[in-house]
């Protein structure tokens, strides 16, 4: 009996992090626990390096609820779930030397590898439904990352981090009900022939619209970016690195299936994703340019590759099966950016432990003479910018050529705007280079007050392989590029079906490098003519940077929190106005009132309410909230116009209601009465129903 | 060699019934070994029967008293019936060894046997309900079934318990009394009280269209009186109080096996009696599915809502109610099936969530709020893991038996014509909302207590190894089903089309 069977390795990989996880929490604070986490990462690693070498093939275990689920062992997922678990391993050893210095709360261990389990049952999934079961996992183990700190700060950004991840969850719920309902399947090995004969457009594109809100939630495109750099921040480093690195991969990989498999082929959809991807990776760069909080500044940069990413996502949608080097460029550059970033963080969370801040003027100079730091950066930094030698270049030069190939296919006003894209691509490419220079300098080179900070060892043999591993990775594959990247990416054509290439690339040949070549010098440009003289000047205490982007410039505060939390109640509460005013339809709209101040309760409230239960139980406040900040905030605010004593007396008869209406629901006549209204209407219901 | 077996069912009964008498002459620990003997027993019995019957390939009616129909009094059983007897029997024995502890501790002493009198009386009446062939004999157990659940819950002897217990015992009257209503009609139109002679009665009475208006007040009668004993959704809100107040092995017992009897029985009043066509046909199923849906939202705010674990749990149990009648409501094959399934499934796991939550509460120092909790799953961490996977399986996660369940309702709602996606949006804002309440439990249990609140430490020494027995057997209960169901599954289909 052959044990190296598909469904034997996929029970293992999935079983080893859960055992994993409540192992962890049976040995919970102990030094158990810290070994724990790395060892069964590293299990996981074995196990899924195995189950690609010996157990190919696509499977729905038993062990998973028969047909119910099913998965791909070998495949484009493959890659992910392997580069997903080294990552997990390194994580989880430098986060050892990361809670040196911070407080490491409880279950820390459990939720991070149960967030490995859902992960890498996410990439191995081989149909829609399954991958979105252990999406929603993810989302929601994950969130323990984010609000890990407790600061105010953090439970600012975890809920919005939750709030985004149920919304955006139920989002492509729903889009994949109504794919499963107008296509039969969801499974990726049937789903592109049956959408190619789907009848009903509408439906579909409604459907595609819904999943893309859902996945690109994750990946932080645009217009639903907001949650990213304050979740990124608040997260203790190596869980940001995870939730950088893997992560909104996970997005893009929701994304890339919606896009290749159901869209292949279909401009109306490309287009909106390139829309929408060179908005975020402008956006992006920007916004990193313009940060001080070098944490902050990473934040931002993650969201314009993943902008980079999804540009070359939409080249593959609108390319087809001929879209290879679209796909080798998505491929290489998702896995880069992972290494990429786990680096880079693992840096800042290095240097918030040693310097206990990442503003840019305290720890200005702090790199200096810490040559290991310097590597680890120096290599992040080259290979983020895209420089000849190490692996970014590789990864944007094919994500370049794939613009130029789309850009042969159109004509008229399209190729115009191909090309501007193809400078965007470019010009953003020089800003990424512009804003790590910025950093470097800033760190490494000036002179600061980070000089003095006492020296404090903070690297140890935890944090050595974590980051040194993915520095020699990002540089072998950078020089070897043709080679790696065929082991590589082969797997990413195969998952469109696409033809394969009939020459090789010749990734340091002038024309490629032509494209570096633009970006370097819009790169310098950029840093020498904005950062050094708009952006910072010069003091007796050496260079200042200059926050350009107020505090208060936040899209979740500027829009998304004014129009759902107080637009679109207020202009409910304008039409009730009317109303009011009217007399035939005063004593109507009366009754009303008291069912619309519910409704729009439910609405303003409507972000918070997953995390209201949260809130006013695991973290309760101890503050008694003040009637502007009560549960009838609203009902406040819209008497308001009436005088504030009129407003508060509102907001106390409706808390003595509420009060009141606990009270009588927790009596057994309600209870009665209750049950014999549910009597009534089933009595009356079957009557009507029968003789009829 | 397994003919003989055909008797366990009847035996299994009587010896449940003679369990409970001798329990009045025994001392308080003598009446425990008891019955935990005879439930082991009639769980063996469950399993040899059900041997018989899947070889067999056919149920078996049994005749009581060589009276022969339609005099006499029957007993019929199937493949169903046996796992649903194998499966109340199994958590019986569970919840009394696992609840053993807080019945010393907070019974007085010659009362405990009293206690141990009502869980054997609890059990023959679950035992005959799922058996029996005879709507009257059904009802005479249901009404056993209410005074033996009764007991169970007064017998904490607190003010609390006791007025908990009132509460029950009033809607349980109401729902019994509807059940004996719905008899008389029925009896009094077909002149029957077995079920096949009576669903003959009622298919071509239904045909013909005569006595239109009796007939259906009888259906409806008889459907809402289980209804309201299992606390289906306008009709639950006894539940909060009684699970709350009960010991954590009468709160195991009443939610994961007494109210899933009423249901069983209901199932078999649909299959046996009604016929499911008449059952789809008269709009019961649309509002079983309705009412199930409501209880599944409902239910789960309210335990959103709750300050405590045991009301949080309580009004979780309202909302896995749901989610058995939305499973009746949608067809009757596949909905059936996932809802037989997930009587075993919430069997399995709300038993060893309340007796894990027990335990979390003695350990915090009785006190039941969540914030006396915190830090709990590290002061008794083996109830820890018991509750965190329960709470996992009662979300739905893979690799228990919930997200098996899960599946098949999923399954059963793409069938439902014209509910699919009411079906599917209301099982996920409920797996939302269930995520919401657990985790928020099980980052509460599992979050350090802060220094210097120190008064809520261990009280009493522990009495952990029955609890951690019956915990453990219940976990690797749950995920043996969830790793490996299909079996289960087979039989379970093979049973529905059986009865």
């Amino acid at each position: 009996m052959n044990v190296f069977t598909a469904e034997n390795f996929i029970a293992v990989i999935l079983l080893l992090p859960l055992v994993g996880a409540f192992l962890c929490l049976l040995f919970s604070g102990g030094r158990a626990e810290r070994a724990l986490g790395p060892v069964f990462a590293l299990l996981t690693l074995a196990a899924v390096v195995l189950g690609a070498r010996f157990g190919g093939g696509k499977v729905s275990p038993m062990l998973f609820g028969g047909a119910a689920l099913s998965f791909d062992l070998g495949g484009f997922g493959m890659l992910f779930a392997v580069l997903g678990a080294f990552m997990w391993l390194a994580c989880l050893l430098s986060a050892n030397d990361y809670f040196k210095t911070f407080r490491r709360r409880h279950g820390y261990g459990f939720f991070s590898l149960f967030t490995l389990f859902a992960t890498t049952g996410f990439f191995l999934a081989n149909d829609l439904f399954t991958a979105f079961i252990f999406f929603e996992m993810m989302s929601l183990a994950s969130y323990t990352w984010v609000v890990h700190d407790r600061s105010d700060f953090a439970m600012n950004a975890s809920r919005t981090y939750l709030a985004v991840g149920i919304f955006g969850g139920m989002a492509a719920l729903m889009g994949l009900f109504i794919l499963y309902v107008n296509l039969g399947t969801l499974s990726l090995d049937s789903i592109t022939a049956a959408a190619a004969g789907c009848e009903n457009r509408a439906a579909l594109y409604a459907a595609g619209c819904c999943v893309l809100a859902g996945f690109g939630a994750k990946a932080g495109m645009f217009p639903l970016q907001f949650w990213m750099p304050k979740s990124y921040v608040a997260a203790p480093a190596p869980s940001t690195a995870l939730l950088s690195g893997i992560l909104s991969k996970t997005g893009v990989m929701g994304i890339i299936c919606v896009a290749c498999k159901v869209f292949a082929g279909n401009k109306a959809f490309m287009a909106l994703l390139l829309a929408l991807a060179v908005i975020t990776m402008v956006m992006g760069a920007v916004m990193a340019l313009l940060s001080t909080d070098l944490k902050r500044t990473l934040a931002c940069s993650s969201m314009s590759q993943i902008g980079f990413i999804l540009v070359g996502v939409a080249m593959m949608c609108g390319l087809g099966d001929h879209g290879v080097l679209a796909a080798w460029g998505v491929a290489s550059q998702m896995v880069n950016h992972s290494l990429i970033k786990m680096l880079l963080f693992t840096c800042s969370g290095i240097i918030l432990c040693g310097a206990g801040s990442l503003d840019l003027n305290r720890i200005r100079g702090y790199g200096r003479n810490k040559p290991l730091l310097l590597v680890c950066f120096i290599f992040g930094a080259l290979a983020v910018g895209g420089i000849p030698g190490f692996a970014g270049y590789a990864g944007k030069t094919l994500l370049h050529e794939a613009i130029v190939e789309y850009a042969a296919t159109v004509t008229g006003g399209a190729a115009a705007v191909i090309t501007a894209v193809e400078w965007i691509f470019l010009i953003s490419g020089g800003l990424t280079i512009a804003y790590m220079t910025k950093l470097f300098v800033a760190v490494f080179v000036e002179k600061g007050p980070g000089q003095t900070i006492a020296k404090k060892k903070v690297f140890t043999a935890n944090s050595v392989p974590a980051t040194l591993v993915p520095a020699a990775v990002l540089l072998v594959a950078g020089l070897f590029a043709n080679r790696v990247m065929g082991l590589l990416t082969n797997p990413a054509a195969e998952f469109i079906g696409a033809h394969g290439l009939d020459h090789s690339i010749h990734f340091f040949a002038f024309v490629n490098l032509k494209g570096f070549i633009i970006s370097a010098v819009v790169g310098i440009a950029v840093y020498f003519g904005i950062v050094r003289t708009v952006l910072s000047r010069k003091t007796d205490e050496g260079r200042k940077y200059k926050n350009a982007v107020p505090e208060k410039l936040d899209m979740e505060e500027l829009f998304i929190k004014p129009v759902f939390g107080r637009f679109v109640p207020r202009v409910l509460c304008a039409i009730m106005a009317l109303f009011g005013e009217n007399m035939v339809l005063a004593p109507l709209s009366n009754v009303g009132f008291k069912f619309f101040s519910i409704d729009m309760k439910v609405l303003s409230d409507g972000p918070d309410a997953a995390v209201v239960a949260l809130r006013n139980t695991v973290f309760k406040d101890l503050k008694e909230p003040t009637v502007e900040k009560s549960r009838y905030r609203l009902l406040y605010r819209m008497r308001l116009s009436k005088g504030e004593e009129c407003a508060r007396d509102a907001v106390c008869q409706a808390q003595e209601r509420e009060n009141t209406g606990r009270k009588l629901s927790a009596t057994l006549s309600f209870s009665l009465l209750l049950s014999f209204a549910g009597i009534c209407a089933f009595i009356i219901y079957i009557f009507i129903r029968v003789l009829r | 060699m397994t003919e003989f077996f055909i008797n366990f069912p009847c035996f299994s009964i009587i010896l449940a019934l003679l369990a409970s008498a001798v329990s009045t002459l025994l001392g308080k620990s003598a009446a425990r070994r008891l019955t935990i003997i005879v439930c082991a027993l009639i769980f063996c019995a469950s399993l040899c029967t059900l041997y018989h019957v899947v070889c067999a390939g056919e149920s078996v009616t049994y005749m009581m008293g060589h009276f022969p129909a339609p005099f006499g009094n029957e007993i019929r059983f199937g493949i169903f019936e046996c796992i649903m007897a194998a499966t109340f029997s199994l958590v019986m024995v569970l919840c009394v060894i696992g609840g053993a502890g807080s019945v010393i501790e907070r019974i007085g002493g010659f009362r405990q046997n009293l206690y141990y009198i009502m869980a054997d009386l609890a059990l023959a009446s679950l035992l005959a309900l799922t058996y029996t062939n005879d709507i009257f004999t059904g009802y005479v157990f249901v009404e056993i079934c209410t005074v033996a659940a009764c007991g169970l819950l007064a017998a904490r002897n607190s003010g609390k318990s006791i007025s908990a217990a009132m509460r029950y015992m009033i809607f349980s009257l109401i729902g019994s009394g509807l059940l004996v209503l719905g008899i008389i009609f029925l009896y009094g139109i077909t002149g029957h009280l077995l079920f096949p002679q009576l669903k003959e009665s009622v298919a071509s009475l239904w045909a013909s269209g005569q006595y239109r208006i009796p007939l259906t007040a009888a259906l409806c009668l008889l459907t809402i009186g289980p209804a309201i004993k299992s606390g289906l959704f306008p009709f639950h809100l006894w539940m909060p109080d009684t699970y709350s107040t009960a010991l954590p092995g009468s709160a195991g017992i009443l939610s994961g096996i007494i109210s899933k009897g009423y249901i069983v029985f209901m199932m078999k009043l649909v299959f046996q009696v009604f016929g499911t066509e008449i059952f789809f046909e008269s709009g019961i199923s649309l509002i079983f599915l309705v009412f199930g849906i409501c209880a599944m939202i409902f239910g789960s705010v309210g335990a959103i809502r709750a300050k405590s674990i045991s009301r949080m749990n309580a009004y979780s149990s309202a909302a896995q109610i749901g989610y058995i009648y939305m499973g009746m409501g949608i067809s009757a094959e596949i909905g059936m099936l996932a809802a037989a399934l997930h009587i075993i499934c919430h069997a399995v796991t709300k038993s060893a969530v309340f007796l894990s939550s027990g335990e979390l509460i003695r350990v915090s120092g009785g006190k039941s709020d969540f914030f006396s909790l915190q830090g709990a799953g590290h002061r008794a961490k083996l109830a820890g893991v018991v509750f965190t996977v329960g709470a996992m399986s009662m979300v739905g996660i893979p690799l228990t038996m919930g997200f098996i369940t899960k599946i098949y309702f999923a399954r059963a709602g793409i069938t439902a014509d014209g509910m699919t996606l009411a079906v599917l949006l209301a099982l996920a804002v409920s797996t939302v909302l269930n995520v919401v309440y657990f985790l928020k439990t099980m980052i509460r249990i599992y979050t350090p207590q802060k220094v210097g609140s120190q008064e809520h430490i261990v009280t009493g020494a522990p009495k952990g190894k029955m609890l951690a027995f019956s915990g453990l057997v219940l976990t690797v209960l749950n995920i043996c089903l969830g790793l490996h169901c299909e079996p289960l599954v087979q039989l379970l289909r093979r049973g529905i089309e059986m009865i």
